[in-house]
């Protein structure tokens, strides 16, 4: 709902930036907080004298949460900068990020060609949304330009896919 | 003597046909991503360093230094043009840049803009072979305590330096530091924290991360602006500026040239810093501050003259004290490793060939820029037009066969995308990645120090202030740490950011 000076808008997209920035950094304070427990219980230590694997991963951690949990307690230090991902972009990004957890089964399976072509056509046609025949165009062309800069020009060793047997 | 005969060596080797290929692949590679908004120097290194892998490290060097100071030629095109900042070091000439282009003054403007760049980047070249020798050889007498306080020193001014406030740039640095921690302990070579997955027993790749914190993540970042179209001058005019103009510019690029070249060898300056001072120092020396804001030639020569004799400067601290001052060169730095080369005090003296022959190729690259910008300005134009979309697929694709090949494994391509999803994430939360890279780079070189002195002092941390070095660098940190903190200087701080 938005008054005629579009006052409520403002209010929302407030609330909501107050909430991503809270939320985040409560996530950050636990993994924080996690780091240290794991560096004092699973890492040695050691002395000052003979600083232990653990030793410099303690300082770090401990202080990381201090600083974490310094700026979840003050709203000044937390909303610094702080830009929340509104619906749409989310979306847009919540599309892109299938394709880049499968990137490493893809190239593993279907080889450097076919995942180049499949990669790049999925981003034209999914995730900036241009139209398909645009998509195939512009996927054939990176592929080619892949394959010619890495392939051809740099030599560079890449496996052959399981699957397919294609590089 | 010997520098004159070191440095005409240097030039040779740039002048060889493969280097001379590679400065100019660089420098056109730099001005393009400098047009392109969206795309800066650090990621596009990272994105190139793949390519490095086969490549001679002088020619490797040669290659990825020329993208950094290519790209502050090209940044200021679309500044003046479309009143878009290619990269971060040419915001300040989108407000007198384009109103100079929208007074029917864009030649002028990108042609001083050029002139000083040029001249600034010959200035900081000169320094740079004057005084690296130097600061190598003084460099040379640091033992294990003076490397930490510098480390120390150096993540604390590229906090301060950073976009935000101290606190989430010093978060940022936790993070790097903890993540340098994974893998092998460099001192005992010991496992540490590798989970039982064989690829992380070596540690999380330094470039599958950097490719992920600056690549994949400002893609994403990036990813809901695609369908915006942007509409620019056309109408550039004369370009070749007039001896009036050069008079008239003379002490702004002059003044340039020396901030510059003196904040790129502050950790945490560069580009960004130098171009922000240069327009306030000339905003308070003008007869005429008015005109700042309405196309006032000298708010965009001194900025330009800046951001590119820092771009070059920042090239003294990494090759004399193996510390990279920011994001561009902590990927240098990572590209140096990945060669064999470890930057230090005696980079000069072991691999001379690589230090002058990249000094070499920063004059060879400066005229090349110089030539090229004034020409083919309207053919950067176009670049700047290709739609955002296509950018974006091919630097994806880039991404993802780039982090392939860093060792033929997928996981590396995990390592990327995780980083790219997380940094994503922290730059939404304020939190900024180029803190997260340089602690990560220098994580190993910070605790092998901070242990080993320890180790020599039984303990006692009174030998980080045992010498009269370590207590200068401590006294610089801690000044930096207490101005940031101190509510009156900060204050000031956030009115002169305000301002500028």
């Amino acid at each position: 709902m938005t008054d005629h000076t579009g006052m409520t808008d403002r209010t929302d997209a407030d609330t909501d930036r107050v909430l991503f920035a809270r939320i985040g950094f409560g996530v950050l304070s636990t993994l924080a907080a996690l780091t240290t427990l794991a560096a004092f219980t699973t890492l040695d230590l050691g002395s000052a004298a003979q600083p232990a694997p653990g030793f410099w991963v303690a300082c770090v951690s401990v202080m990381t949460l201090l600083l974490v949990v310094a700026a979840l307690l003050n709203p000044r230090i937390v909303l610094d900068e702080v830009s929340r991902i509104s619906k749409s972009e989310a979306s847009v990004v919540a599309q892109a990020v299938p394709l880049l957890v499968l990137a490493p089964s893809l190239l593993t399976t279907l080889g450097l060609i076919i995942t180049t072509a499949i990669a790049s056509c999925y981003w034209f046609a999914v995730v900036t949304r241009t139209g398909l025949v645009r998509s195939l165009i512009g996927a054939v062309a990176i592929t080619v330009g892949i394959e010619v800069v890495f392939l051809e020009l740099l030599q560079v060793p890449f496996p052959a896919g399981s699957w397919t047997g294609v590089r | 003597m010997d520098v004159l005969s070191n440095f005409a060596g240097g030039l040779e080797l740039a002048l060889s046909a493969e280097n001379l290929l590679f400065v100019l692949l660089g420098v056109s590679v730099g001005m393009m991503v400098g047009v392109l908004p969206g795309l800066g120097p650090a990621p596009t290194v990272a994105l190139l360093l793949p390519i490095t892998f086969g490549l001679d490290s002088t020619t490797a060097i040669i290659l990825l230094a020329g993208v950094y100071y290519g790209a502050m030629y090209g940044g200021t095109i679309t500044s003046v043009l479309l009143r878009i900042p290619g990269e971060a070091a040419s915001v300040v000439s989108t407000v007198d840049g384009h109103e100079m282009a929208k007074n029917g003054q864009a030649g002028r403007a990108l042609g001083l803009a050029a002139i000083g760049s040029f001249i600034g980047g010959l200035v900081a070249t000169a320094c740079l072979i004057l005084f690296a020798p130097a600061l190598a050889d003084f460099a040379l007498s640091f033992g294990s305590p003076e490397y930490a306080v510098l480390a120390l020193l150096g993540l604390i001014l590229v906090s301060y330096t950073s976009a935000g406030t101290m606190t989430k740039s010093l978060i940022a640095v936790g993070i790097g530091l903890i993540l340098a921690t994974i893998g092998q302990d460099p001192m005992t070579g010991g496992s540490r924290w590798a989970l039982g997955v064989p690829a992380l027993l070596d540690g999380i790749d330094e470039v599958a991360v950097i490719m992920g914190l600056f690549g994949l993540s400002e893609i994403l970042n990036n990813v809901a602006d695609n369908r915006r179209r942007r509409s620019s001058i056309r109408n550039v005019g004369r370009v070749l500026p007039t001896g009036r103009d050069l008079r008239e510019n003379a002490g702004a690029i002059g003044r340039g040239s020396v901030i510059g070249t003196g904040l790129g060898l502050v950790p945490g300056g560069g580009g960004v810093l130098g171009s922000l001072v240069s327009y306030g120092v000339e905003r308070k020396v003008s007869a005429t501050p008015e005109r700042f804001g309405r196309g006032a030639p000298q708010a965009v020569s001194g900025p330009e003259t800046a951001n590119n004799s820092a771009s070059i400067s920042t090239f003294i601290p990494l090759l004399t004290l193996g510390f990279p001052p920011n994001g561009v060169l902590a990927v240098i730095f990572g590209a140096l490793l990945i060669q064999g080369v470890t930057p230090g005090p005696t980079l000069i003296a072991d691999h001379p060939e690589i230090f002058w022959g990249v000094v070499g190729s920063m004059v060879i690259g400066n005229v090349m820029l110089l030539i090229m910008n004034i020409p083919l300005v309207p053919l950067f134009v176009k670049i700047a037009e290709i739609p955002p979309e296509v950018l974006a697929a091919l630097t994806v694709a880039i991404l993802i066969v780039g982090a392939y090949s860093i060792n033929g494994n997928a996981f590396d391509v995990g390592v990327m995308v995780a980083a790219g999803i997380a940094g994503y994430l922290l730059r939404r939360l304020g939190i900024p990645p180029a803190p997260i890279v340089l602690a990560f780079i220098l994580g190993p070189i910070f605790e092998t120090n901070f242990r080993r002195s320890l180790i020599l002092s039984d303990g006692s941390f009174g030998i980080f202030v045992s010498s009269p070095v370590t207590v200068v660098l401590l006294i610089a940190a801690m000044t930096v740490l207490a101005s940031a903190v101190l509510p009156k200087v900060r204050r000031a701080r956030e009115t002169i950011e305000a301002e500028d």
